[in-house]
């Protein structure tokens, strides 16, 4: 009976060693401050993600076209080894910004549940839409959800 | 002491359970090598050698894994 | 000769599950092909198979819509032996455990049955997703046909994924309805030879079923449980396959037909993992364990090990152990003073042995799309194999080698071209 309590203090102990990276870690959120007015799409890419490199022609599109609207894309990178992410940028080149979050601690913050991953931020940067993948089918509906942001 | 033993094995195997790879930590699942049924013709080839000289067969992998994209 | 058959019904569903983003080549199109041709050659004249194989998958509507396609020839030829004992004077007398054995020289005495077989296989995979979270559900059809042997399959699974992405389940269930007709006709079980046989067709038909896990444990680690369950019924002998009845002395009385069970059924427990060390190099250990009511269990296991070389280059060195106990109704002969069994065969392939092989794979990438690989493999087949103890038969030496199962080595050279 006296080793009861002790045995039920490691138990806490070894669940809290495991379980702490996900409670405990809050990641970083990325700075949009120097982005006020701007509609703001934060995207979480990396070089080893197929609809990653499909999406990349469209992001470039929506760049240029809406630029002059005020938007502003991000491309966040989570290669682990930013060299990997360099060379997939030698091949399929982005003209949006691009950060390189090798820890993941950006994509921990936003808690990305899915690769690739898109959010957008209103122009006082609130976080106003979410979603996860990318597929051809569903570009229109990409492209009316930030039109609809950018004419607020 | 037995008890104590086993409730900590649970929770071991409990902690280890919920080692929960995120979506972005994938990359390296995502190469070829490292999914199941990315091996290509030759596994086949193998299966049905198996298959013809042996008397047993079947029981091999499934293709899954990757990098859980879309 | 049903020499080789589409086997594993379930690499159908297998290769269907493939998602798009697994495609190797990130290319614009979105097919991706291989092409491999093989030569199989074993020992002592025996069986040569040469063989060419397409695997083809496309993706559709962003991996949503996956097709895959498999295309075969093979080309067989050699002579297989029939399991009857040499019919020359130096005829070696296989006693019980209790008695000697002597063996004689070469299996160049071993009765063979030559043939000149072509085998054609195909099959077909559709695997869709059914929803946005994750579940997939696929159909397959397979189609093979050689001399003597068609096959005709179907089959269909679901797979979902949960936990985050980092657990797929998956269930699959087949079904093949083959017919068999043998060259000369289908002789009755233990008939001696030269009597009449049937002339129409047999049939066999089989189902299987099967459970997967997929777990991922980390960022460098993977693991896969199956559990399959098969059930096949209906012709499952060897027409071709033949055995001695010998009397007191050791001397052929006479040679018949085999005679195998109209049922046969099996589990498979299958384990595998992938793990990648810090070097990139992947370490993949596969494990299996069957069991059926024929009495062929077995133990088998892999391991890989794939380095990476220069920039684009790597070779995979490949070990497997193999193990099986032999079939009840197993004997390397019978004997003229007993009753006959109402199943018995002496066909190699349901004795008790060991294999081994060993191989390796080499890869190269010529360009963003294109990758060649080469392998060569040597198998070895040991009669025998492992001894547990006593576990003969009284009269059924089924441990060891014999004359008539002398064990054979092989060899398999492959050049493959994934494009």
């Amino acid at each position: 009976m006296l080793k009861k309590p002790k045995s039920i203090l490691i138990i806490i102990l070894f669940s809290v060693l495991f379980l702490s990276p996900q409670v405990f870690a809050d990641g970083k959120k990325i700075d949009l401050s120097s982005y006020k007015g701007k509609v703001v799409v934060i995207d979480f890419w990396a070089s080893w993600c197929v609809p990653c490199r499909k999406s990349f022609p469209w992001l470039n599109k929506m760049q240029n076209n809406l630029k002059t609207k005020g938007l502003i894309i991000l491309g966040v990178n989570v290669d682990e080894n930013s060299k990997d992410a360099k060379n997939f940028l030698d091949k399929y080149p982005a003209n949006f910004s691009i950060i390189f979050d090798p820890q993941g601690k950006h994509a921990e913050y936003y808690k990305i549940i899915g690769m690739p991953s898109s959010l957008v931020f209103d122009r006082q940067g609130n976080l106003v839409e979410q979603h996860v993948g990318f597929k051809e089918k569903y570009i229109k509906e990409y492209e009316n959800t930030i039109n609809k942001i950018l004419a607020k | 002491m037995k008890m104590k033993l086993f409730l900590i094995s649970i929770s071991l195997l409990l902690g280890a359970c919920s080692s929960n790879v995120k979506p972005w930590e994938r990359g390296n699942l995502a190469r070829a090598e490292m999914t199941f049924g990315a091996e290509g013709l030759i596994n086949t080839i193998n299966d049905h050698v198996y298959f013809s000289k042996e008397a047993t067969s079947g029981g091999s992998s499934f293709a899954a894994g990757g990098c859980g994209c879309n | 000769m049903q020499l080789m058959k589409k086997n594993n019904a379930f690499a159908l569903a297998a290769a269907s599950l493939m998602s798009a983003t697994n495609i190797s080549s990130v290319s614009a199109a979105d097919w991706s092909h291989e092409l491999n041709t093989f030569i199989y050659n074993e020992s002592d004249g025996r069986v040569s198979d040469k063989s060419i194989k397409y695997s083809g998958k496309a993706s559709l509507n962003d991996g949503d819509t996956l097709l895959n396609l498999n295309l075969g020839v093979d080309i067989l030829t050699g002579a297989s032996p029939t399991g009857a004992l040499p019919s020359d004077g130096k005829t070696q007398i296989i006693t019980s455990p209790s008695g000697g054995t002597q063996t004689t020289n070469t299996s160049s005495t071993l009765e063979k049955a030559p043939f000149n077989d072509k085998r054609f296989s195909f099959d077909v995979g559709l695997n869709k997703a059914i929803n946005e979270t994750g579940t997939r559900a696929n159909i397959g059809f397979s189609f093979s046909k050689e001399n003597d042997y068609k096959h005709l399959g179907l089959s269909t699974g679901l797979s979902k994924e949960i936990n985050n992405k980092n657990t797929t389940l998956a269930i699959g269930l087949a079904y093949s309805a083959d017919t068999i007709d043998p060259i000369g006709g289908t002789p009755r079980p233990l008939s001696p030879i030269g009597t009449r046989k049937t002339l129409s067709s047999k049939s066999k038909k089989s189902i299987d079923m099967i459970l997967g896990v997929t777990q991922i444990l980390s960022k460098n680690t993977i693991t896969q449980f199956n559990y399959g369950y098969g059930k096949q019924t209906g012709y499952l002998s060897d027409a071709y396959k033949r055995i001695s009845v010998i009397d007191n002395n050791g001397n052929i009385v006479n040679n018949i037909h085999e005679a195998r069970p109209e049922t046969r059924a099996g589990h498979n427990f299958f384990a595998a993992i992938k793990h990648s060390l810090n070097n990139g190099n992947v370490i993949t250990e596969t494990t299996r364990l069957h069991a059926d009511e024929w009495g062929t269990n077995s133990f088998t296991s892999e391991l890989k090990y794939r380095m990476a070389l220069a920039d684009k280059s790597s070779i995979e060195p490949y070990v497997r152990f193999y193990y099986q106990s032999a079939a009840d109704f197993y004997t390397p002969q019978l004997s003229n003073e007993k009753a006959l069994p109402s199943y018995a065969s002496s066909d190699y392939r349901l004795s008790k042995f060991s294999s081994y092989t060993l191989g390796a794979t080499y890869r190269l990438k010529t360009s963003s799309k294109n990758e060649w690989n080469l392998t060569g493999e040597y198998y070895q087949q040991v009669p025998g194999g492992l001894n547990f103890g006593e576990d003969d038969d009284d009269d059924n030496s089924s441990s060891g080698k014999t004359v008539n199962n002398p064990g054979y080595s092989a060899f398999i050279l492959s050049l493959g071209l994934k494009f």
